[in-house]
């Protein structure tokens, strides 16, 4: 093998490579919870309603974004880049995945995920012995 | 047999490739604590030939609030992020920026304040503003 072919080669596995990797930006998140839910909010400025992706797999909850185009014409001033968003977060067991729901308005994404009945706070009446 | 076990346990490409994703995964944008005063909302500025444009990325706020001032070089962006209010939840993670923002930056080229437009869609304020007829490049007619 040349010289030349080599370093041929060489190019064309860094590319690949390169290709493989996926840059992710990881969106701001907001966890709360309330009595009767755990609220998470994610901050994706720049992607519509309909390019939000929101799976639970084994209790992990991914949340994707897929960003818009960056703006045409010479950056002159830059304080940041387009990407992809995503995010993970490991869920407790008890969660109940069936009612999870979801809300995508101006770039914020809210999930809202309700609490199973035994996980609620109950208040236990006390009787005077 | 051995050697086959040990190279797809142990496979360095991958592991390689694994901490470069690590170190690649840009966070932002950070929380209260982390970002200095002054850098809410990102804005972004780009040079279209006669125009500019001014991209500011914040999210889940009402436009109808956002307080968006042009003169002639400088754009001063200001709103405020209103923050949750229910009181009794217990917060176990605050990383999106909240509370009010003030944000002036400067332009490269002077613009024309007539010609601001301003759209809000998902979260993205978008500023499209027509650079000042004195800017703008002029074609020299050259006599012979």
């Amino acid at each position: 093998m040349t010289a030349q072919e080599l370093a041929q080669r060489e190019q064309s596995e860094v590319k690949r490579r390169e290709a493989d990797r996926t840059t992710y930006f990881r969106p701001a998140t907001d966890i709360r919870e309330t009595a009767d839910a755990v609220v998470m909010k994610f901050d994706m400025p720049g992607v519509a309603s309909g390019d939000v992706d929101l799976t639970v797999e084994k209790g992990v909850l991914t949340v994707t974004g897929k960003a818009r185009p960056e703006e045409e014409g010479t950056p002159v001033y830059r304080e940041t880049r387009v990407g992809d968003y995503q995010r993970q977060f490991t869920l407790n067991e008890n969660i109940d995945v069936d009612h999870i729901t979801a809300e995508m308005k101006a770039g914020v994404l809210t999930v809202r995920i309700p609490k199973p009945e035994k996980a609620k706070p109950k208040k236990i009446a006390i009787t005077a012995g | 047999m051995w050697r086959n076990n040990w190279l797809s346990f142990y496979d360095m490409d991958k592991t390689l490739d694994e901490v470069e994703r690590l170190f690649n995964a840009v966070n932002r944008p950070l929380g209260l604590r982390s970002v200095p005063r002054g850098t809410f909302p990102p804005i972004n500025v780009y040079n279209q030939g006669d125009k500019s444009v001014l991209v500011a990325e914040v999210p889940g706020i009402d436009p109808g609030k956002l307080g968006l001032t042009v003169l002639d070089d400088t754009v001063t962006l200001t709103g405020t992020r209103e923050s949750e209010e229910d009181a009794k939840a217990q917060v176990f993670r605050r990383e999106r920026p909240v509370g009010e923002f003030s944000r002036t930056v400067t332009l490269p080229d002077a613009v024309n304040p007539n010609t601001v437009k301003a759209e809000y869609q998902d979260g993205v304020l978008r500023v499209t503003m027509e650079k000042a007829e004195a800017v703008k490049a002029r074609q020299i007619p050259i006599q012979s």
